[in-house]
């Protein structure tokens, strides 16, 4: 057999193929269309019937037809009349039918036939534009509604535009709708001094939707705010503690989203940054006493320790952006030898502890800046088995500084420095 | 630019009253005077007894068909519309098969075949007759 009738029959299987297909697609349209149908021939916009047959198959208005049947129900049977909303993706057929350019077109064309003359482009646009704004409406205006008293549902309708498959920026439009008000509100609170209020105002809708970049963003701000007004205070960290601890409730649900990984957008890290710096002053300010049992201390300094490195990554700047966060690496290096003083003090060898020492001396200056650094540090450094010679170096340059510094008591002076100063000597005598 | 058809009001539904329902106006009625006559006729029915031409529980008035009317007509109420009905599906015209109706076969004319006839009738046999008289008197 040559190879033109090979093809010729090819070509016969091909066609008889697209016909059978054609036909079983339209087969199941027409059968599902007549579904619609009750028994008195009235058509319905959903059947159970008809949405099954048309999930398993159907021509090209297929999405279109289940677009209209989900979005019905979602209508007939909305969330609040459920006890317990579940996601029901009554958008996603609509997403589709927004994406597919072939949709519009087909309806471009059927609507110049029955009206009679050629549809204009321009409203088609228009129209299919809109549509995601369209849809996602009703859903914000149920998640207003159910705010005060209904924040799971306010949840819920927040996560079904989210999850609708629409194109991002009209998914980020909706959500900056949902926090405008608020946001404005808030600003208005901070402004007047009234923090707590702008919390108040911001907490429902951020239980609605918890990484709302405005509304974090938002919550942010207020907290800046209030902290950098508060730090000229000597006590600030005292009296800081419950609007501290309110912020990182209201953040924990953001903070999660974001995960170890994933970077925030460079405006809420900007202002994540800050936050981070005063939480994590506020931990050593007030939780910070060597005095206090090595473990209390280890939980202590590690979780200053975790909130400045977190605001360094955040914005390696930060000591740059004004001069309340010019001592950041300095609080940096302190909780960090801390969190080696308190190993040491549960005892945890020399390998543990260094690797926190390293860290802070990776920032030498600073820690010989810092009193309660350089004091942490001679400790740390005094109470390991061995050192290497950069630690003794260290030493005896926090000795000299502690030897300057005139708020050094007099028996220290007198006493524990010659002390210090001859144990260094005899250790680095032992280092080759 | 039109209302959005899909904003919440409580108790409505965007899928069970578009104006096709309203003027029960199939969505691929083409050409102007065919949906106009509809739509007369429509306003016909619902001003004589609105009751037998509910939708979805719902009596439409002669206003509300007039509404309806000048939404179909309007491109961007009409596609807002569209959008909300399904596609008619109906048989495609090349895949239906017409039956013609059995053809009219004219019964044949009553022709006599003499020769056929002949043949079915028995032969002429010899008859013997009873001489009922004598012969010659």
């Amino acid at each position: 057999m040559s190879d033109t009738w090979t093809t010729a029959a090819d070509l016969r299987g091909i066609v008889s193929a697209l016909r059978a297909k054609i036909s079983a697609e339209k087969a199941v349209d027409i059968e599902a269309y007549r579904l619609l149908h009750d028994e008195n021939g009235d058509l319905r916009p959903a059947a159970d019937s008809a949405i099954a047959l048309w999930e398993s198959g159907g021509g090209v208005w297929r999405d279109h037809h289940l677009a209209i049947a989900h979005h019905h129900r979602f209508y007939e049977h909305p969330p609040h009349a459920e006890a317990s909303p579940r996601h029901s993706d009554h958008l996603k057929h609509w997403a589709r039918v927004h994406g597919d350019d072939s949709f519009w077109a087909r309806m471009r064309s059927h609507l110049s036939t029955v009206m009679g003359e050629p549809f204009p482009e321009d409203v088609l646009r228009s129209v299919r534009r809109r549509l995601p704004r369209d849809l996602f409406a009703p859903h914000l205006t149920l998640a207003e509604q159910a705010l005060p008293t209904r924040p799971d549902l306010a949840s819920f309708h927040l996560t079904e535009i989210q999850r609708s498959g629409f194109p991002a920026s009209a998914i980020a439009e909706a959500r900056k709708e949902f926090a405008t008000e608020t946001v404005t509100a808030a600003l208005v609170a901070a402004r007047e001094g009234r923090h707590d209020d702008a919390l108040d105002a911001l907490r429902p809708r951020l239980a609605a939707d918890p990484d709302n970049p405005d509304l974090v963003r938002s919550l942010l701000f207020v907290c800046r705010k209030r902290m950098e007004a508060l730090v000229i205070e000597e006590d600030w960290h005292h009296r800081s503690g419950p609007f501290l601890e309110r912020v990182t409730d209201l953040l924990a649900p953001y903070r999660a989203a974001l995960g170890t990984t994933e970077a925030p957008p460079p405006p809420i890290a900007a202002e994540l940054a800050r936050v981070e710096f005063f939480l994590g002053v506020n931990v050593l300010r007030t939780r910070l006493d060597i005095e206090k049992p090595p473990a209390t201390l280890l939980e202590g300094a590690h979780a200053a320790v975790a909130r400045l490195r977190q605001a360094f990554q955040l914005n390696p700047d930060l000591e740059s952006v004004s001069g309340i966060y010019r001592g950041a690496r300095g609080h940096l290096t302190t909780a960090l030898l801390a969190v080696a003083y308190a190993l040491q003090g549960l005892g945890q060898g020399d390998a543990v502890a260094r690797r926190y020492l390293d860290e802070a001396l990776e920032h030498r200056e600073t820690v010989l800046t810092n009193p309660d650094s350089y004091q942490l540090a001679l400790m740390v450094i005094l109470g390991m088995a061995a050192n290497t010679r950069a630690e003794l170096d260290l030493g005896v340059a926090a000795v000299e500084k502690l030897q300057d510094n005139p708020a050094t008591p007099p028996e220290i002076r007198r006493v524990a420095l010659p002390r210090m100063r001859s144990e260094l000597a005899n250790r680095r005598m032992r280092v080759r | 630019m039109a209302d959005n058809p899909w904003a919440w009001q409580d108790g409505r539904n965007p899928y069970t009253w578009t104006p096709f329902q309203v003027l029960d106006l199939p969505p691929d009625t083409a050409g102007r005077a065919a949906i106009d006559a509809r739509v007369r006729k429509r306003r016909q029915r619902v001003a004589r007894a609105p009751e037998r031409y509910s939708v979805f529980g719902r009596e439409p008035t002669v206003a509300d068909v007039n509404e309806a009317a000048e939404q179909v007509r309007d491109p961007e109420a009409r596609l807002l519309a569209e959008l909300r009905t399904h596609r008619p599906e109906r048989i495609p015209k090349g895949d239906q098969v017409a039956v013609p109706p059995p053809p009219e076969i004219p019964l044949p004319p009553v022709v006599v075949n003499t020769d056929a006839l002949s043949r079915l009738a028995p032969p002429p046999a010899p008859r013997h007759f009873e001489r009922l008289w004598p012969h010659g008197e």
